[in-house]
């Protein structure tokens, strides 16, 4: 699998009259956009307003954050299995736009009932800036809006994900919309000569270099478009079809700060490294894909087995095992740890801790076996925001309350991007 | 992942009071069997017969086919998921009955929708021994009979054509057939713990030559239980290490399969396309591993799916050439083809391994081609008719379901009624001949 990923950097996104992309300025006839999108939206109106770092604004009710891709020639697509048949990621030629982000957000659809994660907010100046991976992309932000005085149902019981029907469809449509837009924008660069050009491929290297695994834990990625997985065999995955869109962030909602949106997959902070060293002091052997989520210690046991299985076959003798999330699928991301461990693959763990309380040991389960991990940061610990001169996305914030421009404090989790282990976060613990 | 397969030569089963294994026969004690097996909640009582090759006798309503195994080291026990936690086979020692199987029977349930492929024969000698592996074999058969209860389903669902229709009552006591049938298969060789086996053979997938082509076998899951479940319409392939194919971690579980492709239990114990690339493995190509994909995603875009994820796996995995198998009919042929398609067109090369499936002259014996299908190797024409003569001994029922013929007299049936006829991945004697 060979990929080749035409990097333009752009440094600011403005509306003009025509689409092109000079001196590093990416201009954008909203209309066309606009139109473009409504050719396949269901909602009664989108608005796109464009956030740039350092300027006063709050995003508000991200939902999913992806840069800007296209292919390079045109008949083929990205994002497999949402915008075209579930083929061809990871091969030929894509166009990437370096520094803009399309966010994607909405306030809470009709019929959507969960509330705890659906914050998502992004500063893009004060003190949350500094700690929020967006904040440093230039944002084009699309709201899904639908019709005023459409039922919007009080939140009644912690169900996580608790939608009907509707809600269902437009979170769907959302996420579609969103990565059209972005393919939108990265066709603009088509005909200009791009600013740096990369290419991966996992090349034959010096069989005495330590084989790695990155065994990557799904904790919300839709695969080719589909998200109702079946909880049980885990995948063999080529590291070019992580980052070329064949993984988006699904339907399903974790936490803004650990989400794993398409962003962090299509810029994987792990596989980056591996690449980057594939061949100078390890071989980069290929990606282990499992869901922690199966609710049995049966499902567990197949899952966690598999996966260590499939490292074995693809020879790894070390293993980075990330991301690690609280509940069910903490405890199976522990199993896999153990059972390479025990079975002769190192393994360092990329974790984003959970500690509610001062004394709490930061992560649901663990084993003595994980016994090399990275933290990204500590979702509790509360910051304080100060109030912004424009809002995108909503105007009140749900379960933290208020306003959404005022002065805010709240726990970081709220905040978009800001621990996920895979991505490019500005956390990390301070051993004491 | 190593896996010593010590074999016991079973050359025939007797009834005795006592289970052991002397001279190269299985005694076995119908009372200790069923005091293993019994009560079941859903199983009232098990008849245990034994059928040899040569004899003048067939055996009916078949389910599953399973050779004895149990775990001697390595793991807590064969069929992980069915008979005990979902634990990793494929390493230590399994102690195996050779040249001999277990038969799981059951005459139709109440509630149960039966169509054709519930009809599954063995006979043991005469013309319709050559449409089955298992006339070879000394067949332990259990006839298992069901705890009344139950409804009878819904007329106006009878009508329907849908495949492999049960009600909740006749789908428990499907699965207790199943399971008491491994559960047999493990408690015979179990029998066996400390003695000293016929011979010994080791798989185990070293390090070779890295120039020899790399050979993956995608196998295509009909009804296969792997650790114990299994969805038949899964989007993504399962990669697997063949030991623990070979070592219960694949079952028969789901659909009841046309007879003559069903993969039962034993046709993945001793899968013969695992057999012959382990055989190879080193000398003229480098086996690298079995790829599960399912039969029945329903929709073209899962099927694409199914089929970008099989060759994409295969593709990481090193694989220069495929086997698949096996083809079949309805929608598992049709992404059985589009993997070929895939396959070859990443540069894979492929072979199928194909049952045909012939119903008038003229036909082409697919459902579905490619034109990179280019290397098919047949195990059998799944409609030949057949005129089967008179036996002595039916077990299993009385009855053959296909035009209600009398078991024992003569009977017509097609060879996709006889079990094991034309499974390309199991030791099958058909195949097909250019003229």
């Amino acid at each position: 699998m060979h990929l080749e990923l035409a990097s333009y950097d752009v440094k600011d996104v403005v509306f003009s009259n025509a689409n092109g992309l000079v001196d590093g300025v990416l201009h954008v006839n909203k209309a066309a956009l606009l139109e473009h999108l409504a050719q396949v939206s269901p909602f009664e109106a989108l608005e796109v307003e464009i956030a740039r770092p350092g300027e006063s604004v709050r995003i508000v009710h991200a939902l999913d954050v992806v840069e800007p891709r296209a292919k390079a020639r045109g008949p083929e697509r990205v994002f497999p299995g949402l915008l075209g048949p579930p083929l061809g990621a990871g091969e030929s030629r894509t166009l990437r736009l370096k520094g803009v982000a399309v966010v994607g957000a909405a306030e809470p659809f009709a019929g959507e009932d969960h509330w705890a994660f659906r914050e998502g907010i992004i500063e893009m100046s004060g003190p949350g800036a500094e700690l929020c991976p967006f904040s440093r992309t230039v944002n084009l932000v699309v709201k899904f809006v639908q019709t005023p005085g459409d039922e919007i149902r009080e939140k009644t019981n912690f169900g996580v994900d608790a939608w009907d029907e509707d809600a269902r469809r437009a979170i769907e449509a959302s996420r579609l919309l969103t990565v059209r837009a972005a393919e939108y924008l990265a066709g603009i660069a088509r005909d200009v000569e791009p600013n740096e050009m990369s290419e991966y491929e996992l090349g034959p290297v010096d069989q005495g270099l330590p084989k790695v695994a990155y065994i990557h834990h799904n904790t919300g990625a839709a695969l080719y478009g589909w998200s109702d997985f079946t909880y049980d065999h885990a995948m063999l995955l080529h590291p070019n079809e992580m980052m070329d869109g064949a993984l988006v962030l699904s339907t399903r909602f974790v936490e803004p700060a650990i989400r794993d949106c398409t962003y962090f997959h299509q810029n994987n902070s792990i596989v980056r490294e591996l690449y980057e060293r594939h061949g100078k002091d390890l071989n980069f052997v290929g990606v282990v894909f499992f869901s922690g989520f199966g609710p049995t210690m049966e499902l567990k046991e197949i899952e966690s087995d598999s996966a260590v299985k499939l490292a074995h076959m693809l020879g790894a003798e070390a293993a980075i095992v990330s991301p690690f999330r609280a509940g069910h699928s903490g405890v199976a991301f522990m199993m896999v740890c153990q059972k390479c461990e025990r079975s002769g693959i190192k393994v360092s763990v990329g974790v984003s801790q959970l500690v509610p309380g001062a004394g709490e040991p930061g992560l649901n389960h663990w084993v003595p076996e994980a016994d090399a991990m990275v933290a990204s940061g500590n979702d509790r610990e509360t910051i304080k925001l100060p109030a912004v001169k424009k809002v995108i996305g909503g105007t009140d914030l749900l379960n933290c309350k208020g306003p959404a421009g005022a002065e805010l404090e709240l726990e970081i989790r709220n905040l978009y991007g800001l621990s996920a282990p895979m991505g490019p976060t500005r956390l990390a613990p301070e051993l004491y | 992942m190593k896996l010593e397969l010590a074999s016991f030569q079973v050359d025939n089963v007797a009834l005795a009071p006592e289970t052991h294994l002397s001279n190269k026969t299985l005694f076995v004690s119908e009372g200790e069997l069923k005091d293993h097996l019994l009560p079941d909640p859903f199983i009232q009582d098990i008849r245990i017969d034994v059928a040899r090759p040569g004899e003048s006798a067939r055996i009916v309503n078949a389910i599953d086919v399973v050779e004895p195994r149990a775990k001697a080291s390595g793991a807590e026990t064969v069929f992980p998921g069915r008979l005990g936690p979902p634990m990793q086979v494929g390493s230590g020692t399994t102690n195996r009955l050779a040249e001999m199987a277990v038969v799981g029977t059951a005459e139709p349930f109440v509630g149960e929708e039966y169509w054709y492929a519930r009809e599954a024969i063995i006979d043991m000698s005469a013309a319709g021994a050559a449409y089955s592996p298992f006339s070879e074999t000394v067949n332990l058969v259990l006839h298992f009979i069901p705890r009344p209860g139950g409804e009878e389903l819904d007329p106006a669902r009878r009508k329907q054509f849908v495949v492999d229709t049960r009600t909740r009552e006749a789908e428990n006591r499907m699965k207790a057939t199943r399971n008491l049938t491994l559960k047999a298969a493990r408690f015979l060789a179990e029998k066996v713990k400390g003695m000293i086996p016929d011979y010994t053979r080791t798989y185990e997938l070293g390090p070779v030559d890295p120039s020899l082509p790399g050979v993956v076998y995608l196998c295509k899951s009909l009804s296969a239980g792997i650790y114990g479940s299994f969805s038949t319409t899964r989007k993504w392939v399962v990669p697997m290490h063949p030991n623990e194919m070979m070592d219960g971690a694949v079952v028969n579980f789901g659909f009841l399969i046309a007879a003559n492709f069903r993969d039962c239990t034993y046709a993945y114990q001793r899968n013969a396309v695992v057999e012959e690339l382990y055989s190879r493995h080193g000398v003229d190509l480098n086996f690298r591993g079995v790829l599960f994909y399912s039969a029945f995603p329903y929709t073209l875009e899962e099927k694409e799916l199914e089929a970008g994820s099989t060759v994409r796996t295969a593709k990481m995995l090193g694989a220069d050439a495929a086997i698949i198998a096996p083809l079949s009919d309805g929608h598992p042929s049709v992404e059985t083809m589009m993997i070929c398609r895939l396959c070859e067109e990443a540069g894979i090369s492929t072979a199928i391994g194909a049952g045909e499936m012939t119903a008038n002259e003229g036909d082409p014996g697919f459902t579905h081609w490619v034109p990179q299908a280019d290397a098919l190797v047949f195990a059998g024409d799944s409609h030949t008719e057949l005129a089967l003569p008179a036996v002595e001994k039916v077990i299993g029922g009385s009855r053959v379901l296909h035009g209600d013929q009398d078991a024992a007299g003569e009977i017509e049936v097609e060879a996709r009624q006889m079990l094991g006829a034309s499974n390309p991945a199991a030791p099958t004697r058909l195949f097909g001949r250019l003229h």
